[in-house]
């Protein structure tokens, strides 16, 4: 059971390294640019052709529309009238079934319903999307008219003749607005996507490769589960029986859940030992955001059903994080299990590289800090001293065969004498991460006299400035080059740095 | 899976429109006369001089120019909130986020903004108070003036009528942005808003706000406790079992308070919500887990677990598979064109009745009639069992449900129009032929014909007091019928 204390020193943590902003910035990317585009290619024609909006009317519409400009004005009439993609796919399509225009019908394979489609005249097709609408409204003038009246039920006329005697570029300055709203929400769900992105770019600079080392596309937990089974049988912790028997229980399970990041990746044949969902909240999702942490409740419990004594050697994740969370600490701190099981887009190459290294990975990253920490103190960067370096780390629970089967490229062919070298290109990010790991290190004993550092270690502690400098020695960098590096972590949000 | 009749069926029957209104008038004004005052107030439109004017004017008159300007920016009042928050922590040297100890709700922790020391909540009437102060109020502007305000706030200055359209159509989508639980519990209302045009009672048999599910079923245990005593021990440990349980879910709606036998859980979707809606059937299939333990200790009168599942989104947009598992997490579902068929008819399976139900015999029966033959007409229309209605009756006559005159039962004159319509509507739901060449679609039924539904009528000698062409009328035009034209 965590305590208040507990659920505070997490609570510090998270809202310390919370990510700030949104990781998708619609109004910088490519797509609004063309969108404002062609909704002034729109405002200019409807202009140019109704004399300056005075002559508007559903028949003079219909006869400006043709196929070419078709998706540029009704991308405008949309903005016009707070109509998104997805209300046209669900309203206009529903206007159009109430109609008896559109006939809903269920597509049967095999006896069973398989998904619901549309006949319109002669022709059945699926579920029409926003594209689609469009096509069928180009080439048959009642669709067209019908999709008009659709927009008129929003007084699009009155909106246009509003219009009349406006400077063009006027509009379109106060039209953005209107389409930040209408189509921004299209791409929320994406946050996902680029939190993944961001987090995956920083795994590869630990020197991971995609689709071996970690996934390159969703993973689903019936998957994962049947490697970890595959897994314990090859080893002989379970016998073929049980691995049957489990592999039933599993097949059972009609849904599973998909997996954003899983260490590693079913590409690799090895154990999956590291799982993780993303859940990033640009604002204040309401309830939502509690079914989605509770979905991962569910997945650590159906785990456990799956593998009752196995399950703890799954860690199970959530990648939590994002600017909204700052109006859900109620969510939070209710649900004890995501107190426990967090990381965030800032603590990945901290607080996920511990867990992960706690786990038995042992990456190039690793190694590299190793060799680093060697040259630092002029030492020799021989096979031997790298891995016992590295043995004897707090973090490495992987002995000194693992560490050499998992890095090949470091090891292979060489003796425990042979010199391991770092290359050049790899001595700025080794440099940042052997202070990373020094500073989780640090124990937190001396008063800030400049600064005192923030880091998400197993300790949570601030660490003085004292602290570190007197540690320098340990590290084997100068101050100045030292003072350099924090600051470039701390502009990485990786660490905090709090002036005294 | 779902059989292809009951998908068909969905469709056919689902709420075409959504039911969200999002004209806010009243907030429209408020802003609209906050832009007319800045620009009067303002001859240049500048940092400075916007600052300046933040000053000038009241906390009050503060929140709405606040709002003013994250709306012609295109920020939602939330997200306004939040990114605000993280603006002030980045660009001024003594704010931070801090936990502090919460004094309300349940949670042990708060957040507070914390400026200088001072610390403060984060909304927009926090963020008005604090912009006393110069530096707030500078970064406030230049919050907003990185999406472009003061040069909005120009064009508008030059051309005030464009400005007011352009407030009109934003604040239309500043509105909407309610979440889809509101739709939920929308859709909730208006079911409620029926059963007590049925005659039933808020507080009384329903509840008004969710009700914490563990704890209704545990109600109707007890309940089971009393009728069977040689079981109480076996149903104690269901009980227990149940309360035990790491899942949490509250009923949107339960019938009846006292006797809880239907537990109603509401999803409205206006629009597709993807994640959202596989949320939702995660949270349907946890309930209907805690309502099967509950159903293991009783042995007659199962609960029910209804899905209210309606709503564009849910008909055409969500995936067909979240339909089809949504579909299947429940034992049934109906939607709000079929509150007085399908749901009654599941609120009849269960043993209980409507006042409505009573009040359709009294119409049957010239408008007033003995207890037994009340009875006797209600049990052969309903196909209700006559020990039941006896039951019943007693209630819903101890509650002043109907007028009374000696033996006899009367129906009350303010009843009578809507029991005509449900009357009419039950007739051709539970008694019509259906026929290929007919013309009305009710729920569940292949099309009746309106010659056969007058013969109905006439056979019960209501010809000249039930009005068949306007009572389909309006039944048409509160979509509980469907009429091929």
């Amino acid at each position: 059971m965590t305590g208040k204390e507990d659920v505070q020193k997490s609570m510090e943590e998270f809202y310390n390294f919370i990510y700030p902003k949104n990781v998708r910035d619609f109004e910088s990317s490519e797509e609004y640019n063309t969108l404002i585009e062609d909704m002034t290619v729109a405002l200019e024609l409807m202009s140019e052709k109704t004399n300056g909006f005075s002559d508007i009317s559903i028949e003079k519409i219909i006869e400006i529309i043709n196929s070419e400009n078709i998706g540029k004005v009704i991308l405008l009439f949309r903005i016009l009238t707070a109509v998104s993609k997805m209300n046209m796919e669900t309203y206009f399509v529903s206007d159009l079934c109430g109609s008896g225009i559109f006939i809903p019908k269920i597509k049967i394979k095999k006896g069973e319903p398989v998904e619901r489609e549309i006949k319109y005249g002669a022709e059945t097709m699926s579920m029409p999307k926003y594209p689609k609408l469009i096509e069928l409204a180009k080439n048959e003038t009642t669709l067209l008219i019908e999709m008009i009246n659709f927009f008129e039920k929003y007084n699009l006329m009155k909106k246009l003749l509003n219009l009349e005697g406006k400077n063009i570029e006027d509009v379109v300055e106060l039209s953005k607005t209107l389409l930040k709203y209408s189509e921004k929400g299209a791409g929320a769900e994406k946050s996902g996507e680029e939190a993944e992105a961001i987090i995956k770019n920083k795994l590869e600079l630990w020197g991971l490769v995609e689709n071996i080392d970690y996934n390159k596309n969703d993973e689903k937990l019936t998957g994962i589960l049947e490697r970890k089974i595959e897994f314990l049988k090859q080893s002989g912790k379970i016998s073929d029986e049980v691995k049957k028997e489990k592999i039933e229980k599993i097949n059972e399970e009609k849904k599973s859940r998909q997996f954003d990041l899983v260490f590693p990746a079913s590409n690799s044949n090895k154990e999956p030992k590291v799982i993780a969902q993303i859940v990033f909240y640009t604002s204040n999702t309401g309830s939502e955001g509690k079914k989605k942490t509770n979905q991962n409740i569910n997945t650590s419990n159906y785990i456990k059903k799956i593998l009752p004594e196995h399950s703890k050697e799954i860690t199970n994740l959530l990648v939590l994080d994002g600017p909204g969370w700052i109006q859900m600490a109620g969510d939070f701190q209710k649900n004890e299990y995501l107190s426990e099981n967090f990381v965030q887009i800032r603590t990945i190459d901290t607080k996920l590289k511990r867990i992960l290294n706690e786990c038995g990975f042992v990456y190039p990253i690793d190694i590299e800090i190793a060799i680093l920490e060697l040259k630092l103190k002029n030492k020799t960067t021989s096979k031997e001293k790298v891995l016992e370096i590295i043995v004897n780390k707090d973090n490495i629970t992987a002995n000194k065969d693992e560490i050499i089967s998992q890095n090949p490229q470091f090891f292979d062919g060489k003796d425990d004498e042979d010199v391991i070298e770092l290359s050049k290109d790899r001595h700025e990010i080794g440099k940042k991460f052997l202070i990373l790991e020094k500073l989780q290190d640090i124990t937190s004993s001396k008063k800030s006299q400049k600064f005192s550092v923030l880091i998400p270690s197993k300790t949570n502690l601030e660490i003085s400035d004292t602290d570190i400098f007197i540690n320098k020695d340990e590290i084997g960098l100068q101050d100045d080059e030292i003072e350099t590096i924090l600051k470039e972590l701390e502009e990485e949000g990786t660490i905090i740095i709090q002036t005294v | 899976m779902a059989s292809t009749n009951e998908l068909e069926e969905f469709i056919k029957w689902s709420y075409p429109i959504d039911i969200v209104e999002v004209d806010d008038e009243g907030f429209l004004n408020e802003v609209s006369l906050e832009m007319e005052c800045l620009l009067h107030e303002c001859t240049i439109i500048s940092k400075e001089s916007l600052v300046d004017y933040l000053n000038k004017i009241t906390k009050n008159r503060r929140v709405s120019l606040i709002h003013l300007f994250r709306i012609l920016t295109g920020i939602a009042k939330t997200n306004f909130e939040i990114f605000f928050t993280h603006w002030i922590v980045e660009k001024t040297d003594n704010a931070k986020i801090i936990i502090v100890d919460s004094n309300r709700g349940k949670n042990d922790f708060a957040l507070r903004l914390s400026i200088s020391g001072k610390e403060v909540t984060m909304t927009v009437k926090t963020f008005a108070d604090i912009s006393s102060n110069k530096e707030i109020r500078e970064n406030l502007i230049d919050f907003f003036n990185e999406r472009n305000l003061i040069k909005k706030l120009s064009i508008i200055k030059n051309n005030s009528e464009l400005g007011k359209d352009f407030l009109k159509y934003i604040t239309r989508y500043d509105s909407r942005g309610s979440d889809a639980h509101k739709r939920g519990k929308m859709a909730e209302e208006k079911t409620r808003a029926k059963l007590e045009d049925f005659g039933l009672e808020r507080n009384v048999d329903f509840n008004t706000t969710d009700w914490d599910t563990k704890k209704a079923l545990i109600v109707r245990l007890d309940e089971e406790k009393k009728k069977n005593p040689s079981e109480e021990a076996q149903i104690e440990l269901k009980a227990t079992e149940l309360t035990n349980m790491q899942i949490n879910r509250e009923a949107d709606l339960v019938l009846t308070k006292t006797y809880p036998s239907l537990f109603i859980q509401s999803s409205f979707y206006g629009s597709d919500v993807a994640s959202i809606a596989d949320g939702t059937v995660n949270e349907l299939d946890e309930e209907r887990k805690l309502i099967k333990i509950a159903n293991t200790v009783i042995n007659n009168n199962k609960i029910a677990f209804i899905g209210l599942i309606d709503g564009p989104g849910w008909a055409y947009s969500i995936s067909f598979q979240r339909l089809n598992r949504a579909l299947n997490s429940v034992d049934s579902h109906f939607g709000l064109r079929t509150i007085t068929t399908k749901l009654r008819k599941k609120i009849h399976e269960k043993n209980l009745t409507c006042p409505i139900d009573f009040e359709v015999g009294l119409l049957i029966n010239n408008k007033k009639t003995k207890e037994i033959e009340l009875i006797n007409t209600v049990s052969s229309f309903y196909g209700i069992s006559t020990e039941i209605l006896k039951q019943e009756l007693v209630k819903w006559k101890g509650r002043g449900k109907f007028d009374i005159e000696g033996d006899y039962i009367k129906l009350k004159e303010e009843s009578e129009d809507i029991v005509k319509k449900i009357f009419v509507l039950d007739l051709a739901y539970l008694h019509a032929n259906e026929e290929d060449s007919g013309k009305i679609i009710v729920p569940e039924k292949k099309p009746i014909k309106i010659e056969k539904l007058q013969e109905l009528i006439n056979s019960y000698n209501l010809q000249n007091d039930v009005k068949l062409d306007e009572i389909l009328k309006s039944l048409e035009e509160e979509r509980e019928i469907i009429k091929i034209i």
